[in-house]
C-alpha cells in the first residue's frame, strides 16, 4: 500500500496545475455547501429563538379538551383563577422556568367615534408580557402595569382608526350567551407586528381588562418561557409527571407545534440545501472524475509498464482511487479552511438581511459552522471523490498491456 | 521431470486489425534453453509478438507456451501477473521508467509489491545499481539521466526480483552504438552472474547480433526460419 500511496501522491504532483484546479473546484463547492448549511443552521436557531422569545414561548398549557375545540380563540374553555395560580406556582418551582404568562384571547370589534373594525389579540399580565416584547414598538410604550385599560395596537389598526397614543378606543366582544360585552382600550403603544394583516387587527391589553370583558378570573392558556431552549422537553416531561398529584388536567403544546411557519421555512431550507448538496456533489464528482480520467489517459503507457512488470489490476485500481482520495482530502481541507475564513470575516463585518416573512427583525448574516458538519461533509466529499475515481480506475485496470506499451 | 527453458509448441498468433486479420506468428515450434537467445528479423516479423507471449502479456491463438514445463496459457490473469512479478524481467526499447519516481522507487517497485521490507529493498537496489554502474544514483529521477543510463536502470529493475526469464525488446534501438555496446556488455556480464536465467533479446541491430553471437533464431513473416 505504501507504494500505491507514494504513486498516487506523486501522480497528483505530476501535473500540479490540474491537481490544484480540481482541488479548487472541490474547495469552492464544499465551502458553498458548508456555507448554506451553516446559514440554515443559523436561521434555524436564530429564527427559533426569535419566535420563542417574541411569540410562542417554549411551550403553552391549555385546559384539558382544548385541542378538540380546534379553535385557538375559544373562550368558553378556560382555566379557573385557582388553576392559573396553582399552575404558575408549580411552574415557577422549576429552576428552568423564567416566566409564566397567563393569556386570554380577544376577538371582536375595536372602534372609536369614527368607525369600528374587526380586531383580535390577547390579554396578558403587563410585566410578564413586556418580557416577550412582541412586535416593534413604533410609538408610546408597552402595556402599563397598574392600568387595566392599557393597550398596544397594531400600526395598521391605529392608522385606520386615526388613533394615536393616549386615545381611548372601545372593544366589543361576544360573550358565551351570544350577547356583547364592551371595555375601554387606552392606547399606550403602537407596534409593528410584521404582516400587514396582523398590523390591521392586532390588539393587546391587560389580563385584568380581558378578565372583566370575559367575566372570568382565569386564563385560556399559560405561555411558559425558559432560560434555555434545550430544556423544553425535559421541563414538559417533568411537569407532566407532577400534574396528576396536583389534580390538574392540562394539554401542552411545544413551540414547534404552534409555529407552523417555522416548520415550513425550515423544511423549505432543508429541501434547498439538499438540492444544493446534490448539485455541488455532482459538480465535484465530475471534476474529480475528469481529472483522473485525463491522468489515467496520460499514464496509459505507464500503467502498461506496471502491468508488464507484475503489478496487479487491483494495485493499479488502488493507486488511482488513492489519487482520488488525495484530491478529495486536499480539496476538503481547503474547503473547510475557506469556510472558516468566511465565518471569521462575517463575525467581524456585520451584514444584515431583510426580516423573513412573519417576523419583524432583520437577520444578521452569519453562518453557524458546526464541527461535526465539517467532518461529515469533508468525509462525504472524500467518499464522493473516491466514487468519482472508480470509472477511470476501472478503465485503468482494463487496458491492453501490449497496446499501452506501444504507446 | 519438467523440461527446463521456454517452449513454444505449435504457437500461432493472429490479430484483428479492423476487418482484416494479421498472422503475427505461424505455427512456431521452438525450445529456448537457459542462456541467451537472439531473435532476429525485420520489423513486423513477429519478434515482439513472440516476446509478449513468452512474458505472458498475451495468449497464443493456437498452441502452447510452456516455461519449465508449465503452460502459461492455463494461468489465470492473477497468476500471470504473479508470474510476471516473480519470474520475468522486461527491458523495453523505450525504457518505460516511471518519471515521477526516483531510481530507488523505480527499481524497488516490484519488490515493494511483494511485501519486502524497506531495508531489504534498499539493499537490493543499491546492489543492482552497483552492478549496472550507477552507484549513488538512488535519489535521481529518470529525467536527469542519459538514454544509456536509463536503460541501465531498466535492466536493474528487470533483475530486481531475480527472474528466470529476462526479455529484452530492442534494448539498444534508442541508443548510440557506443552506449548500445555498453548495454550489451552489461547484459552479458549479468547473464554470467545468473547462469540459470534465460535471456531473450529481440533485435535487428547488427551490433547486437555481433555482440551476442550466441544462439540465434530468425523470424520471417511470423515463421521461424532457423
Amino acid at each position: 500500500m505504501k507504494t500505491e500511496l507514494l504513486m498516487a501522491f506523486k501522480n497528483g504532483l505530476h501535473n500540479p496545475g490540474r491537481t490544484f484546479l480540481t482541488m479548487g473546484i472541490i474547495m469552492v463547492s464544499l465551502a458553498a455547501l458548508l456555507f448554506v448549511d451553516g446559514y440554515v443552521a443559523m436561521v434555524r436557531v436564530g429564527f427559533a429563538e426569535q419566535l420563542i422569545r417574541q411569540e410562542y414561548g417554549h411551550f403553552q398549557i391549555y385546559p384539558k379538551g382544548f385541542e378538540s375545540l380546534d379553535d385557538p380563540g375559544a373562550t368558553h374553555l378556560l382555566f379557573s383563577g385557582e388553576e392559573v395560580e396553582a399552575l404558575s406556582k408549580l411552574l415557577y418551582s422549576f429552576d428552568e422556568v423564567t416566566a409564566v404568562l397567563p393569556r386570554l384571547p380577544l376577538a371582536g370589534m375595536v372602534g372609536n367615534s369614527e368607525r369600528s373594525l374587526l380586531a383580535s389579540g390577547f390579554a396578558g399580565n403587563p410585566i410578564e408580557e413586556n418580557l416577550m416584547a412582541r412586535g416593534t414598538l413604533l410609538n408610546g410604550s408597552r402595556l402599563e402595569p397598574g392600568n387595566p385599560y392599557s393597550a398596544v395596537v397594531g400600526v395598521g389598526l391605529a392608522k385606520a382608526l386615526h388613533a394615536q397614543v393616549g386615545d381611548l378606543l372601545t372593544m366589543i366582544v361576544p360573550n358565551a350567551g351570544g350577547g356583547l360585552e364592551a371595555t375601554y382600550l387606552e392606547i399606550h403603544g403602537i407596534a409593528d407586528y410584521g404582516p400587514e394583516q396582523l398590523n390591521r387587527s392586532y390588539v393587546e391589553t391587560t389580563l385584568e381588562n380581558g378578565r372583566q370583558l370575559l367575566f372570568s378570573d382565569g386564563a385560556q392558556r399559560l405561555v411558559v418561557l425558559l432560560g434555555e431552549t434545550k430544556d423544553t422537553r425535559a421541563v414538559m416531561e417533568k411537569l407532566q409527571k407532577v400534574l396528576p398529584s396536583q389534580g390538574l388536567e392540562v394539554e401542552m403544546k411545544i413551540w414547534t407545534q404552534l409555529a407552523h411557519f417555522y416548520t415550513q421555512v425550515i423544511r423549505d431550507y432543508t429541501t434547498q440545501i439538499r438540492l444544493v448538496l446534490v448539485v455541488v456533489l455532482i459538480l465535484g464528482a465530475l471534476a474529480v472524475s475528469n481529472t483522473i480520467s485525463i491522468s489515467v489517459l496520460q499514464r496509459y503507457g505507464e500503467i502498461g509498464t506496471l502491468r508488464a512488470i507484475g503489478i496487479s489490476s487491483h494495485e493499479i485500481m488502488a493507486t488511482v482511487l488513492l489519487e482520488g482520495l488525495f484530491l478529495g482530502l486536499g480539496g476538503s481541507l481547503l474547503g473547510i479552511l475557506f469556510t472558516l475564513g468566511i465565518q471569521a470575516i462575517l463575525n467581524v463585518v456585520p451584514i444584515f438581511l431583510p426580516p423573513p416573512p412573519g417576523t419583524y427583525e432583520p437577520i444578521r448574516l452569519s453562518i453557524m459552522v458546526q464541527g461535526n458538519r465539517l467532518l461529515v461533509f469533508g468525509l462525504l466529499y472524500c467518499f464522493i471523490t473516491i466514487f468519482a475515481a472508480l470509472p477511470p480506475a476501472f478503465r485503468g485496470t482494463r487496458i491492453n498491456i501490449i497496446k499501452a506499451l506501444r504507446g | 521431470m519438467a523440461m527446463r527453458g521456454l517452449e513454444f509448441s505449435h504457437v500461432t498468433k493472429r490479430y484483428s486489425l479492423g476487418s482484416s486479420h494479421v498472422l503475427a506468428l505461424d505455427e512456431v515450434n521452438h525450445h529456448f534453453q537457459p542462456g541467451v537467445t537472439l531473435l532476429r528479423g525485420p520489423s513486423g516479423s513477429g519478434k515482439s509478438t513472440l516476446l509478449h507471449l513468452a512474458g505472458a502479456l498475451d495468449d497464443p491463438t493456437q498452441g502452447q507456451v510452456l516455461f519449465h514445463g508449465h503452460s502459461l496459457s492455463s494461468l489465470s490473469e492473477k497468476e500471470k501477473t504473479q508470474w510476471r512479478r516473480t519470474q520475468v524481467g522486461f527491458v523495453f526499447q523505450d525504457f518505460h521508467l516511471l518519471g515521477q519516481l526516483n531510481l530507488m522507487d523505480n527499481i524497488a517497485y516490484p519488490l515493494h509489491q511483494r511485501g519486502r521490507s524497506a531495508k531489504d529493498c534498499r539493499t537490493r537496489v543499491t546492489e543492482l545499481l552497483k552492478q549496472v554502474g550507477l552507484m549513488g544514483y538512488e535519489r535521481r529521477f529518470p529525467r536527469e539521466l542519459s538514454g544509456g543510463e536509463r536503460q541501465r536502470v531498466a535492466i536493474a529493475r528487470s533483475l530486481v526480483a531475480c527472474p528466470k526469464l529476462l526479455i529484452a525488446d530492442e534494448p539498444t534501438a534508442n541508443l548510440d552504438s557506443k552506449t548500445g555496446q555498453s548495454i550489451l556488455d552489461l547484459l552479458l556480464t549479468l547473464l554470467e552472474q545468473h547462469s540459470e536465467m534465460l535471456l531473450l533479446v529481440a533485435s535487428h541491430d547488427q551490433l547486437v547480433m555481433d555482440a551476442l553471437g550466441a544462439q540465434q533464431v530468425q523470424l520471417q513473416d511470423g515463421r521461424l526460419l532457423s
